[in-house]
């Protein structure tokens, strides 16, 4: 069962989502809600590269859930035929 | 040049939390400690991050850009990704996981780590709670890190051979792992290029590498023929090394005083030690200083004593010091020196050569560095082993890369010196005369109450040295050449009062500023 959290501020949405996290053992999984973001060119990430590189949440990932889950995308295409 | 004091006499090993701190905004926000200590090691000689935490650092980036952009493919997500990556390459060198590692398997990234740590002697700087309590003595917070800067907790090193030999780091692995990898320890490439290489920085004609600056000196005398009966003129205010291979090869050392400003043999006081049994003249650049080449070179020709007299430096300290523009291999018929770890240019053992323009000479010296072998087990002279080891090859090969920039760093310390003693009293600066430069293998001052003085740094955590306390006409091993206290009263003077003080090309100004103000 997932439960998808629709808060634009970040900050505040963290927290909330930290907060409900606490039904994690009941099966709930607490998302945020991703906003439809349009896709960049390369040009585009090329000129922006930190600023976008800069606005990730690592400290975020105390989930070793979704930690096994990113390795098995990053590792199966990377060493995918 | 650096001003920045050593913080730490051990190198620092950045961990991957720090890397992930300073390449966030929420983390740099809430890890303020971690983005100063970041900031203070950027460029720093000591700073390192793993290789394994490349890896890492790739994956949870990568993982995390994944999480946050639906809107980014692989290919741009890894651009971002590497150009961090490349980036903190430019700041901080890299430390490879040793192949001794002791693998720990409740956490395999922190034994990566901490054996990393191990092989370059650092201390982790981590946030790590966990590794932090496992590895109390290995491990260092930003918080501590910054506050050791802070307080400039200055440790002085005498030459920091360490510090230099992680300033060359990457350079000196890749070289040193080469000669690993083909096996040829014994006269490898190495050597050739080295010799080339030394051609090509003194311009001289030929350079031989051998296995010290003892052995430099034994193959310039053994070349010139220096036998029992012969005498060779030289200084008493030396390193026993240059008496003592004149001794070995059965001649007799003649030692004439020295000059007050320089310490090197007084060309004036040459002419009346001369015989008809002279054979060479030693003169030597102490301290790095060359000699009074030209006026020492007037007693070289026949009229003297109607054969030639030979002028042999003995460049130990003085290795890129120049004589009127010219390296001091141009104003003599064999230059040796010294690759003995604390010299200018040092390897990491014995080591030495032999230059000179004379391609016979070379040739002769060439063969006896090889037990007198012209070709293989054909033994034209009786000669010495005396190769340079392939691996210190490899490493001269780096260091001689960066010479030019160490012998400017350490005029720029010598400069310092001066400019912060210049004023004291009961105090006598070195003198470097005009038409000479030196790469100062020592900064040496003299000072009447010299025991005192080194008893008060060594207090204060400044090593001294004495270069050199007893000049050779009174040594022991001597004795038979019939010299007493007083023949020579300028070395004898200078002995009681010479004392050298740390030199090397990374000392900061603050480390001398702290010796200075000491003095």
């Amino acid at each position: 069962m997932q439960l998808i959290v629709n808060i634009k501020d970040e900050n505040l949405a963290r927290k909330i989502i930290k907060l409900l996290n606490i039904f994690k053992d009941e099966g709930i999984e607490v998302i945020k809600k991703k906003e439809t973001q349009k896709g960049w060119s390369d040009e585009y990430v090329q000129q922006h590269w930190r600023e976008i590189g800069m606005n990730t949440h690592s400290a975020d990932i105390n989930d070793d859930e979704y930690l096994y889950e990113a390795a098995w995308e990053y590792y199966s295409e990377k060493h995918s035929d | 040049m650096k001003l920045l004091g050593s913080i730490t006499v051990k190198n620092i090993l950045i961990d991957l939390n720090i890397l992930l701190d300073y390449y966030e905004n929420t983390r740099r926000k809430r890890y303020p400690d971690s983005i100063e200590a970041f900031d203070y090691l950027k460029y720093q000689n000591f700073a390192f991050v793993s290789s394994s935490s490349i890896d890492n650092f790739e994956f949870i980036k990568y993982a995390t850009l994944t999480k946050e952009y639906s809107n980014l493919n692989r290919k741009q997500k890894l651009l971002i990704v590497h150009n961090f990556i490349k980036e903190f390459l430019t700041f901080f060198k890299l430390a490879k996981t040793p192949s001794y590692i002791e693998i720990d398997y409740d956490d395999i990234e922190d034994s990566q780590i901490i054996a990393s740590a191990k092989a370059i002697d650092a201390l982790v700087l981590t946030r790590d709670e966990k590794m932090l309590s496992k590895y109390p003595d290995m491990t260092i917070t930003p918080k501590e890190l910054l506050q050791r800067a802070q307080n400039q907790d200055i440790k002085i090193d005498f030459a920091n051979l360490k510090k230099q030999h992680f300033s060359y780091y990457p350079d000196i692995e890749k070289s040193t792992d080469t000669v690993y990898a083909h096996g040829r320890f014994i006269m490898g490439p190495e050597i050739q290029e080295l010799e080339e290489n030394l051609c090509s920085f003194t311009k001289a004609k030929n350079a031989i590498t051998c296995s010290s600056g003892t052995n430099a000196l034994l193959l310039a005398m053994m070349a010139l023929n220096i036998k029992p009966g012969d005498e060779v003129i030289t200084t008493p205010f030396t390193f026993i090394a240059t008496a003592e291979t004149i001794a070995l090869l059965g001649a007799k050392p003649v030692f004439v005083d020295i000059d007050e400003t320089t310490y090197n043999i007084d060309p004036n006081k040459i002419e009346e030690k001369i015989t008809p049994k002279t054979k060479a003249i030693i003169s030597v650049s102490l301290y790095g200083q060359p000699s009074d080449l030209d006026e020492i070179n007037k007693y070289t020709n026949n009229q003297y004593i109607n054969k030639p007299i030979y002028h042999i430096v003995d460049g130990a300290q003085s290795f890129g010091a120049t004589y009127k523009g010219q390296a001091e291999v141009h104003h003599c018929d064999i230059y040796t020196t010294s690759f003995f770890p604390a010299k200018p240019l040092g390897c990491y053992g014995d080591g030495g050569a032999v230059l000179t323009n004379n391609d016979e000479l070379a040739q002769k010296m060439r063969m006896l560095r090889i037990h007198g072998q012209n070709k293989r087990y054909s033994h034209k002279y009786i000669g010495l082993g005396a190769r340079l080891d392939t691996i210190q090859a490899a490493i001269l090969n780096v260091k001689l890369k960066h010479y030019k920039e160490d012998f400017a760093r350490r005029n720029e310390v010598a400069k310092i010196y001066t400019k912060l003693l210049q004023n004291k009293e009961n105090i006598i600066l070195p003198t470097i005369k005009p038409d000479r430069t030196t790469p100062w293998a020592q900064y040496s001052i003299r000072v009447k109450n010299r025991d005192e003085l080194q008893t008060k740094l060594k207090e204060a955590g400044i090593p001294t040295a004495v270069h050199y306390p007893k000049p050779l006409h009174l040594q022991e091993c001597f004795k038979y050449l019939g010299y007493k206290e007083g023949d020579f009263p300028i070395a004898e003077k200078i002995s009681r009062e010479i004392m050298s003080l740390p030199m090397n090309p990374d000392l900061s100004e603050n480390e001398i500023m702290y010796i200075a103000k000491r003095i």
